[in-house]
Parts: C-alpha cells; structure tokens; sequence
C-alpha cells in the first residue's frame, strides 16, 4: 500500500507536468488562430533567461464594454473575466464585451485576471486592467535584446510586434510565434506649450511619422491633412471624451504608395478645434486635461492588406510621450 | 539525548557487573530513556542543500532557452531528468535511505523547475502562485508518501510563499490555505513524530491565519490570532498530563510558537494607540464571526476541560485573563475602559515575565529565565518614554531592571549548583 502510494506521488509530479505540456499543445494545434497586436518593454529576467515583456492594447479594456450587471460591483485584483472578441479580416482581434461568466457557443473570447482593483468612480475606473497569461514571450539568451532593437526604443521609431495565438474553447491563449507589423511609428513633439501657456495654445504639436519597414510596396488610401487619423483615449483617461469628428466626413482619399522603408510624416496641431475633447461638459483643449489622461494617433482607414494597424506611443496633450 | 542514550546503555552492564542493579533494573532504566532516532541533520542538510544546488543549476541551464532545441526535445529532457531521478531514489529507498532522502528532494526541485519550464516553452504567464501551489501540494504527496521530514519541510516554505502571494500581490485572503495546513499538515506531525515538524507546522498556521485575517479585516487580525494561541497553549496544557509521551511532546511543541505569538499580541496590546486597533472586531461579513467566534469557543471550551481537570496554572489564568479582556469589547459592544485595558495588558505582561524570572531562577531552567528577562527588559524600554519623564525616574527604572535580573541570575546560578551538588 505504502509503495503504491509512494509511486502515485512519483506519478502526480510527472503527470502534472505532461498535463501542463499537454494541454497546451492541444491549444497550439487546434485553437484558434488570432492576432493580437502589441509593443514589447523591458526584456531580461535573470532566473528565465531572456523574455520580452508584452503590453497589449487588450490589457486595458474600456469600461464601457462591462456587461451591465457588473458596473455597480466592486472587481477585485485576481478576479477572473472573459472578454469577448472580434476577428477582423486580418485575423486581429477587438474587444467587444468583458463578463464575469464564460460566453457560451462558438463565441471567441479570451480569459484574463484583473490586475488590480476596480470600481466605479475610483481613480482609473475608466478601463480593466487585465492579464490573459500572454504577457511574456521567452527567447534564447541574448535574443531579447534584438527584438528590442526591431522595436524601437522611446524617441525612435518603433515597430509593432504582431503576436500570433492560438486560443482555446475555454478562453486560453496561446503564443505560437510572432510577426513586425509592416509600418514602423515615430511620434516626437514639434512645440511643447509654455507652462500656464493661454488656453489657446495650451496643448502641444505632435509629429507622427509612418514608415514602411516590411519588405513590399503597400498602398495606403490617405485624406488630405491628418484626417486618416483619429485619436483614442486610453487607460485612466474616460473614453467619454471624444468627440465623433466632423471635420473630415466629406474628404476623400488619395492612394499613397510606400516602399520598403519610404516614410511620411503628420503633424498634428493639437490647439486647434478638431482635436479638443468634451471634458465636464466643456470643449477643452487636450493639454489642459489632468495629467494621467493618456491618447494615441490612429490611422482608421478600413485597410486589409496590412499586417498590424498604425498606432502611436501614448502621450499627453502637454506633448509628454510615454 | 542520543550521546546520553549510548552512555547509558554502555554503562548499564558496568553497573550490574559491580552488583548495583539487576538485569531486570537495568532493562527497565533502560525503558524509561526510549532510544531517540537522529535524523542525521547534518547528513540532510549537506545533501537537502546538495539536491537544492543541482536543482537550480538545472533550472539555469535550461533558462538559457536554446533555439536550436525543439520544444518537444526540451519536454523530454525534463520529464526525463525527473524520471530518472525519481527511478534511483525509488530504487535506494530501501538500502540507502539518506540517498534515497536527497535524491526525492532533488526530484521535488526539478519538479518546481519543470513547472516554470513549461511556462517558458510554452511562452506561459499565468497567476504565478498557483505554480508553488502544485510545487507544495507535490511535496505534500511525497511527504506523505515517504515519510519525509525534508520534503514536508519543503511543502511548509512554497505554502507560506503561496498564501503571501496571493496576499500580497493579488490581495485575496486564500481561506483554503489554511484548511490545507489543517488536513495536510498537521495530520503529517503525527505520522513524522517530529518536533521540529511540529513547531514549524504551529508557525506556519499563525502566519497563514495572520495573512488571511489581516487580509479579511485587520481589525480581525489581533483577536483572531490571540484565541487561536490560547487555544494552542491551552491544548498543551491538557496534553501535558496524558499518558502518550508524544502527544504530550506535540502539544509542548505546537505551543511554543503560540506562546511566542501570545508575548508579542501582548506586547502589543500593551500600547494604548494599538490596542483600540486590534480588540475591536467589526463583523461586517459572516467570515469574520467565523474567525472570530470558532477559536473563542475552542479555547473556552478547552480552558473548560482544564478546570474539571483540575490542570490550572497561574499561566493558564494569565492567558484566560487576556482572552477575556480582549473578546469583551467585540462580543458585548459599547465603550469600553480603553486606559484601563492598557494597564492590565502591561501588568500581564509584567506579571508574565517576573512569573518566568521566578520559575526560571527558583527551578533552574535557565529558558524560562532568558524568555522572563528578555519580556522584563523590553517592556521597560517601551515604558521608557510613557512614564518616565524625569532623569531620575529613568535611572530608577533603569536601577531596577539591573538590580532583578542581577538577583534572578544570582538566584539561578546558585539553585542550579546546589542542583549539581546534590546529583553528585
């Protein structure tokens, strides 16, 4: 008896590790195949070998996407959430609705843990910061320092990191591999504005620089000025506060041919009318928001023939870059 | 113990040899000091730290994270290494068990390894305490299974690592935590027969009951942990009269970290700003009723047994006192003398040491005495700036606290040579 219990010990440890392996083989060979756009930060951990650290634009989801019955609970930090998503063309994928119970049918959804606390009304409620087990991506020692190359650091031109997973029935990703976005972004302040600067000139003109870094001509359709652009409100920042523009409705787009490593830059005059937000209740300038509300420049041109879409490094209106 | 066990049994044919004692004598001498099996610390140790070494070696080799090595090829190296490893320690159970011993310890490392192995071939970045909970609930196993002293120690430290993450880093109280040292560990005291097991096992439920108390309500913390200690103390207060020598052993053991954890609640108490903090529990959820009022009932009904027993001490009175005080302001409400309370938890305090001062120099236990003089020394020095204003009334407190332990230790030393003389 003792013996079998013994060898039933011996079996657990190995067992449990084949399981672990397994079951995510399993995932890998007949999950879902999605793509989950991301920028990588910070690689190196000692006890691991090298790893990429990866933030994803699904790690802060807008509150606005909770289901109804949730909004008036407190959500603590390790609580597990599903998070619906939509598969583009591309196979890159959207949040459309975050729950506290499993979808059920052929739904795609991705499981995450809260990252920390959340209630309504309370500093940062405006989005969920969650985790779905696919934050680090390991490489060979020494490895990691070339993807943060291809990358980019802050004040370079970055390139994004398009990760290529495999998600399970029950919400449980996977990374299979990872691809470059084919357009690399440099965001960098043309004119910061003076502190206690007139609310005229209160917010900053940004530079947004795109560059083909893919090895392939690719036609981009462009509105004249910055109107292929629009801009999206990110974590703290309440995603209330921008306004459908109306500026650029009627402009028609020209088709823009980039190759291998042409570039073009958009300067965005942030003072100006079209880019100010409704903030309580009142037209405001970005730069005069509270300090932690963060936004990024979006190309939002229904495209499908490039890999990863082209968004900037967040930044305040004051011109700060994160 | 074991020296004094060897001496005994080569002196024992001397003795009746030179007419002193009988056979018969001399076997029933002999029964009175039961043989105590060493554990060879030393042997453990040096190949426990061995089998740790190996294992984070392993780990490192493989954290490089080849390339060139297929994720199937790594999979089966670790599965392998562990295979094996379990293979010869399965194998040496029998012939060599310190072997065998080291050889399950780095069995159970290369596990703990192969679970973040996993992770990082399979690029996996899940909630990271449940990989030491697997670590711990396999040692857990083998611990059992074998039976191993190292193993459950092991089980004890990625537990404790566990619970403080889940506190810590995600803030979530784990109440099963607790059920787990419960039924896994404390059962695992009584198949292992171990001391050492025994205090390590009580440490750890009041550093698991702290986590998840404070967690629940630090309002709970204090209250919680206190009825737990009493009710540990006073269990060895009952087990010290039963005639299973280590039930009685168990319950000395268990309580040495409650008596530990009652000083510093105590201690603690004895500060008026904290006191209001730990004595008055809120009840705002059905859990913290439940770790307020279970322990309450167990200890009462233990402080209960002890009095149909007859088995009370002036110690079990100081405890009781300190349980009653504490629970009266939660269970019965109201507004209570908060001044007052912080004087009676410093004169137990005060009582407390100069009862193990005096038990400790009149019976020559110089543990006792140490304990006594070190709880003496600090509470003087927390009063320090209370009640002492002037520098004279510091020097006479200071005088004071030089002039009782001088005594005690002059009081000591000569019971302990009178002691001596008198087993000459």
């Amino acid at each position: 008896m003792k013996k079998y219990f013994l060898l039933f010990a011996i079996l657990f440890q190995l067992g449990a590790l084949l399981w672990m392996a397994l079951s995510r083989e399993y995932i890998m060979q007949t999950g879902e195949p999605i793509k989950i756009q991301t920028a990588p930060v910070d690689p190196r951990d000692l006890f691991r070998g090298d790893f990429v650290r990866l933030d994803y634009d699904l790690s802060e989801v807008p509150i606005s996407l909770l289901q109804a019955h949730l909004h008036d609970q407190k959500l603590k930090k390790g609580q597990v959430l599903y998070v619906t998503l939509q598969k583009d063309s591309r196979g890159l994928v959207k949040p459309v609705s975050v729950s506290d119970m499993q979808p059920s049918g052929n739904t795609l959804f991705l499981r995450g843990r809260l990252t920390r606390n959340w209630m309504k009304n309370k500093y940062g409620s405006s989005t969920l910061a969650l985790k779905y087990g696919i934050e680090q991506y390991f490489v060979e020692q020494g490895k990691g320092i070339d993807i943060e190359n291809q990358r980019g650091r802050r004040n370079e031109l970055q390139t994004p990191m398009i990760m290529l997973v495999a998600l399970s029935g029950s919400g449980t990703a996977i990374i299979k591999n990872y691809e470059w976005g084919d357009f690399g972004v440099k965001l960098t302040v043309q004119r910061q504005p003076e502190r206690d600067a007139d609310i005229t000139i209160a917010s900053a003109v940004m530079q947004l620089e795109i560059k083909n870094v893919s090895p392939r001509n690719i036609v981009l359709p462009l509105k004249p000025g910055v109107c292929s652009f629009r801009i999206k409100s990110i974590k703290t920042a309440p995603q209330q506060l921008l306004l459908e523009g109306e500026h650029c409705d009627q402009t028609k787009s020209e088709q823009v041919s980039f190759n291998p490593g042409d570039s073009r830059v958009f300067t965005f005059d942030l003072n100006q009318a079209q880019w100010h937000v409704l903030y309580k209740d009142q037209l405001t300038p970005m730069g005069k928001l509270p300090w932690e509300y963060r936004f990024r420049l979006i190309y939002d041109e229904p495209v499908d023939h490039i890999n990863g879409e082209i968004v900037s490094q967040a930044f305040h209106g004051r011109g700060q870059i994160d | 113990m074991k020296n004094s066990h060897a001496w005994l049994k080569k002196e024992l044919p001397h003795w009746i040899q030179d007419g002193i004692i009988d056979s018969e004598q001399a076997r029933q001498i002999l029964s009175q000091y039961p043989e105590r099996h060493s554990l060879g610390w030393g042997k453990i140790l040096i190949s426990g730290f061995g089998a740790v070494m190996v294992g984070l070696g392993v780990i490192l080799l493989f954290a490089y994270n080849w390339d060139a090595m297929g994720r199937f090829s790594k999979m089966s190296v670790i599965l392998g290494a562990l295979a094996i490893t379990h293979f010869f320690a399965f194998r040496a159970r029998l012939h060599n068990h310190h072997l065998s011993e080291s050889l399950f310890i780095l069995a159970t490392m290369l596990f703990g390894a192969g679970i973040w192995l996993v992770a990082q071939i399979y690029h996996i970045d899940e909630h990271y305490p449940n990989a030491f909970l697997l670590w711990g609930g396999a040692a857990l196993l083998l611990a059992w299974a074998l039976p191993s002293l190292p193993q459950a120690i092991m089980t004890i430290g990625l537990l404790m690592i566990w619970h403080f993450a889940q506190v810590m880093d995600f803030e979530l109280a784990t109440h099963h935590a607790l059920l787990l040292i419960l039924l896994g560990l404390f059962p695992l005291i009584w198949r292992l027969q171990s001391p050492v097991l025994a205090r390590l096992v009580s440490a750890s439920f009041f550093v698991s009951l702290g986590l998840t108390t404070a967690t629940v309500d630090e309002h709970l913390f204090g209250s919680s942990i206190l009825l737990v200690a009493a009710s540990f103390i006073f269990f060895s207060f009952w087990s010290a009269s039963l005639p299973s020598g280590w039930l009685s052993r168990a319950g000395d053991e268990l309580a040495k970290p409650a008596w530990l954890v009652f000083i510093v609640l105590l201690f603690l108490m004895s500060f008026g700003d904290l006191s209001d903090d730990l004595i008055r529990v809120r009840f705002r959820q059905p859990v913290e009723s439940f770790y307020f009022y279970l322990p309450l009932v167990i200890s009462q009904l233990l402080f209960a047994w002890l009095i149909f027993r007859r088995q009370l001490t002036i110690m079990t009175f100081v405890v009781e006192i300190s349980v009653l005080l504490l629970v009266y302001p939660s269970v019965v409400g109201g507004v209570y003398p908060a001044q007052l309370y912080t004087l009676f938890f410093n004169l137990l305090l005060l009582g407390l040491s100069i009862g193990l001062i005096y038990q400790g120099s009149h019976f020559a236990d110089t543990r006792k005495m140490i304990w006594g003089s070190l709880i003496f020394t600090v509470l003087v020095f927390a009063r320090y700036t209370d009640l002492f204003d002037s520098l004279i009334s510091r020097a006479i407190a200071f005088l004071i606290v030089g002039g009782v332990l001088f005594f005690a230790g002059t009081v000591l030393n000569r019971n302990r040579n009178r002691s001596r003389n008198q087993a000459s």
